[in-house]
């Protein structure tokens, strides 16, 4: 992990823990039907586009409340990353989804409306990739070691894989949200480049050598108010 | 719920830590990578015999020396990834012959760490002949430091 972004997930994780004490302490009792639409987008990817040259993303969410504390999720995006290791360097560009359901396990007071959740997620995504440098690694250095910056190119790539999610929603200000979330992925299988390997794929990331990985979202979301019937009742003691 | 949200959120937080201590250190490389040529010498009368060379010099025209006078009947030699060809000069004593070997390069993805290595295929040699009797190629593409590529007589 990258000291940078530990150090951003740290001091999120403090802010959103500040925010569940914060939106505890309201006091007025808006009934709401259910059925809640959310829409979202994860910030962390237009900001990392800004800031990084080699990294282009965004990623969109919604999720719909089907009972008080099951929901179904959708998340949406796509990348257009280049990457170097230490011996060459390569791109991926694609899209991808992700579907699941999310759970609340947070037991909330009445009218509030945070989370702390925990779902699945079936996702998939069709990408290409290209290696646009590379020197070969050879013991010793006797000769000279083959380098080339010709770029070879793969299409037509896609691959499927499942996600275990959690993370923690609030809602900071009335039908606003701000979600922390990571997920734990497995790769089930994707077609391989010949002569390479998908190191990276959109949606999932840095593929580790067990076909695993890792995410971080952190994401602002609206609900959309889907019934108009809402019900302010005062506090009854 | 079974648990009251203090558990949860605790929960929540050891499973974050997991994740991120879980990921598999994949970015040392210890495969193999490029393979050299291995040489194997033995006698031109006996040829089933391993046959020593003493006191062997290895070198490339303009470059270092290797194995500066070892009396040996293998050595692991570099080729050159770039260019399709290898020249050695090979001397036992005070006999000198020239070595060539010819071959195709190419490039295999080992890992993300390695990167990629390179190969020789169709591997065909010359040799002057003032000390080497006779030259067998035993694989065609040298791919990997398993076993010995060429057999040299002398």
């Amino acid at each position: 992990m990258k000291i940078k972004h530990t150090f951003i997930y740290s001091i999120s994780l403090i802010l959103f823990s500040v925010g569940i004490t914060f939106a505890q302490d309201q006091d007025s009792v808006s009934v709401k039907k259910e059925h809640r639409l959310r829409v979202g987008i994860d910030i962390s990817k237009p900001i990392k586009s800004a800031f990084d040259k080699d990294f282009t993303g965004l990623e969109i969410a919604a999720d719909y409340q089907i009972t008080k504390n099951i929901f179904a999720a959708v998340e949406i995006g796509y990348s257009d990353q280049n990457l170097e290791e230490d011996y060459f360097k390569y791109s991926v560009d694609g899209s991808y989804f992700k579907v699941g359901p999310n759970i609340n396990v947070y037991k909330n007071w009445i009218g509030m409306n945070n989370e702390i959740y925990f779902g699945l997620r079936y996702a998939y995504s069709t990408f290409s990739s290209e290696v646009t440098e590379l020197t070969v690694y050879q013991n010793g250095t006797y000769f000279d070691p083959f380098t080339s910056n010709g770029t070879t190119s793969f299409t037509n790539l896609d691959a499927h894989w499942a996600e275990v999610t959690m993370g923690i929603k609030t809602e900071v200000l009335p039908n606003l949200f701000l979600t922390l979330g990571a997920q734990l992925k497995r790769l089930l299988s994707s077609t391989e480049p010949e002569n390479f390997k998908n190191l990276n794929i959109p949606g999932f990331d840095r593929v580790f050598a067990n076909d695993t990985g890792v995410g971080f979202t952190y994401m602002v979301s609206y609900s959309i108010p889907l019934f108009n019937k809402k019900n302010k009742k005062p506090k009854e003691i | 719920m079974i648990a009251n949200n203090k558990t949860y959120i605790l929960l929540f937080f050891s499973l974050l830590l997991v994740s991120i201590s879980s990921c598999d250190r994949d970015d040392i490389c210890v495969e193999p990578v490029t393979p050299q040529l291995i040489l194997r010498f033995y006698d031109n009368i006996d040829v089933g015999d391993l046959k020593d060379v003493a006191n062997i010099k290895v070198w490339s025209e303009g470059r270092d020396t290797l194995f500066n006078n070892r009396t040996t009947d293998s050595i692991y030699i570099p080729l050159d990834t770039t260019f399709p060809e290898t020249e050695y000069f090979l001397k036992t004593e005070d006999l000198t012959d020239t070595l060539t070997i010819n071959y195709t390069n190419n490039q295999v993805f080992v890992t993300r760490s390695c990167g990629y290595k390179g190969i020789f295929e169709d591997i065909s040699t010359t040799t002057t002949e003032n000390w080497i009797e006779n030259i067998t190629i035993i694989e065609n593409t040298i791919e990997n430091e398993n076993q010995a590529h060429i057999h040299i007589f002398h």
